[in-house]
């Protein structure tokens, strides 16, 4: 049987996003420099540089998606509030 | 003990005796009690003269022949979860417990279908067959401690009988014990059969009043593919009426529909932290499974959505998917942290009547002041309110029983059933009239009449 606090790592975002107290991810921008490479800063620090394969990669899905969710995911951004009770997620468990 | 009754007490041991051997045989005064009642709350027992535990059937034609021999009710039970008193002992009878035939008797992957003792748990049986590729659908609440036996005594149900159907519809034959100790086969081993009345039908859910089940054979389906589920919250209880209704008239079959309201919701919360939305009216917990699973769900939460829901989420992961159904199976436990006295109610009601039937239950809790949560099965109209209050308190607990009965009645009165899944009994046989017709009650009876003309057979249950 689950502990209760694995529970509260599924139902806790739930109750977040239902109460809107959980946005999506923002203050993210990026730019494209001369030799191709895209830097990615959050809020105005740079946080990842993306060269080669992985910026051509970048380019096409910031086209047809959020980009603030696309620079939270490359960046490793996800910090909610909710990272202690995620790690309990049966989905991150397995990953362990 | 009056003269007569020991004299009859003692011709009943001699007789076990003769027949059976003395591991089978128990005459301790502590040990027959523990197997006098099941877990109905109020309901009676009366006082057994002997427990047998029999071995195979042949003990149990030993066990009813000594009955006969010394004109003594016998009372056959199973794992004891029942929650009527069906298996409550009656003064001076042979209490006959079913635990120790517990084998698998035979998977058939070809035919799929299984061979099993009544003894045997539920959830040893699913893991069984899960190990052939093959699924045994049943699953009452107690799935980890009721025994097939009881299952099929009790016509039981669960969760996911929504789409897979209750015990009823997996039964193909059975071997049983007759009142008079002949041994009789019903049923079929073939997967059609047209030969003869359906008596397998006759004594699914007839409470060991008929004859004493020994062998079961059951029906088994392929297992299917890992479900997708979905939740939905909603701030008042018509809409996700509404939304239940227009699921099935948009023709999707969810494999699981379960409904907990705010009050439930509030108490999980409260003894388990895992922040539930407790100012909701009601959660709707559902399931899908089968070809299309993810669609399917996707397709309900919007219908949620479309009804009104405030917040809906879904998922196709089965693991979350289990996580997010769990918080189902913490109503019980949450309550019993109270300490307090807790009836379950088992009521049903086609599916378009379930907000009248869930505003009458408000109601009826408001009216007689007592705690009153209520969880179900919302895909098959089935409600368990479950009455909550101090048993010692002779004003609360008078006002607990008052709310059943009249749940009981708000049921009949929305052409519903007394009873969905846990059976009659002794809790509810005085409603039985209410329900069934005159001409119909005359004939169950007629019925049971023949199959046991002395009611030596589990006597003041059911009918």
């Amino acid at each position: 049987m689950p502990e209760p606090n694995a529970l509260a790592a599924v139902w806790h975002p739930i109750r977040c996003a239902s109460s809107g107290a959980m946005s999506g991810p923002d203050g993210f921008e990026w730019e494209q420099r001369s030799n191709g490479d895209i830097v990615v800063f959050h809020q105005g620090r740079r946080a990842a540089t993306l060269r080669g394969r992985r910026a051509e990669e970048f380019l096409a899905e910031v086209e047809d998606g959020d980009d603030q969710e696309l620079m939270a995911r490359l960046t490793g951004n996800y910090k909610r509030g909710n990272e202690r009770l995620a790690r309990q997620h049966p989905r991150n468990c397995r990953r362990r | 003990m009056p003269v007569d009754t020991y004299a009859r007490h003692m011709t009943l041991l001699d007789s076990l005796r003769a027949r059976l051997p003395d591991e089978c045989i128990q005459t301790d005064a502590d040990v027959i009690e523990a197997y006098s009642h099941d877990r109905a709350v109020f309901e009676a027992h009366g006082e057994a003269a002997v427990l047998v535990m029999a071995r195979n059937t042949a003990d149990v034609v030993a066990a009813v022949e000594a009955a006969v021999e010394a004109d003594v009710p016998i009372v056959p039970r199973g794992a004891g979860t029942g929650l009527t008193g069906a298996a409550n002992a009656s003064d001076g009878c042979i209490v006959l417990s079913l635990h120790r035939m517990n084998a698998i008797l035979e998977i058939d992957e070809t035919n799929r279908m299984c061979r099993v003792q009544p003894g045997v748990i539920n959830s040893d049986l699913k893991a069984a067959v899960a190990e052939k590729g093959l699924f045994y659908p049943p699953d009452p609440a107690s799935v980890d401690m009721s025994s097939i036996g009881g299952n099929v005594a009790t016509n039981a149900g669960g969760l996911c009988c929504v789409k897979y159907g209750v015990t009823r519809d997996y039964v193909m034959g059975l071997e049983v014990v007759m009142a008079s100790g002949e041994v009789m086969k019903t049923g079929r081993k073939t997967i059609k059969s047209t030969t003869g009345f359906d008596l397998t039908g006759v004594f699914v859910g007839s409470e060991g009043v008929l004859g004493i089940i020994t062998e079961i054979t059951l029906k088994l389906v392929p297992t299917p593919p890992p479900p997708a589920t979905a939740v939905a919250y909603f701030d008042e209880l018509a809409p996700a009426g509404d939304a239940i209704a227009q699921v099935f008239r948009d023709g999707h079959e969810p494999s699981l529909m379960e409904i907990i309201d705010r009050a439930s919701l509030r108490q999980v919360e409260a003894v388990y932290p895992m922040d539930l939305d407790v100012d909701a009216a009601c959660l709707l917990l559902m399931q899908t499974s089968g070809e299309r699973s993810a669609e399917r769900i996707s397709q309900i939460a919007d219908i949620c959505t479309a009804n009104g829901a405030t917040f809906v989420y879904h998922v196709d992961d089965p693991h979350e998917g289990d996580m997010l159904i769990e918080v189902r199976r913490k109503v019980w436990p949450a309550f019993e942290h109270l300490g307090k006295a807790l009836l379950p109610e088992d009521v049903a009601v086609k599916r378009e009547r379930l907000p009248e039937l869930l505003a009458g239950i408000t109601e009826i809790g408001e009216r007689h002041q007592v705690m009153l949560p209520t969880i179900g099965h919302a895909g098959d109209g089935n409600m368990h309110p479950l009455l909550v209050f101090d048993g010692n308190d002779p004003d609360e607990t008078a006002r607990a029983k008052a709310a059943f009965d009249d749940i009981v009645r708000l049921a009949l009165d929305l052409d519903g059933t007394i009873a969905g899944e846990h059976g009659v009994g002794t809790l509810k046989k005085k409603f039985i009239e209410e329900e069934l017709d005159e001409v119909q009650l005359a004939t169950q009876r007629k019925l049971q009449a023949m199959f046991d003309p002395d009611n030596r057979l589990n006597p003041g249950k059911a009918l």
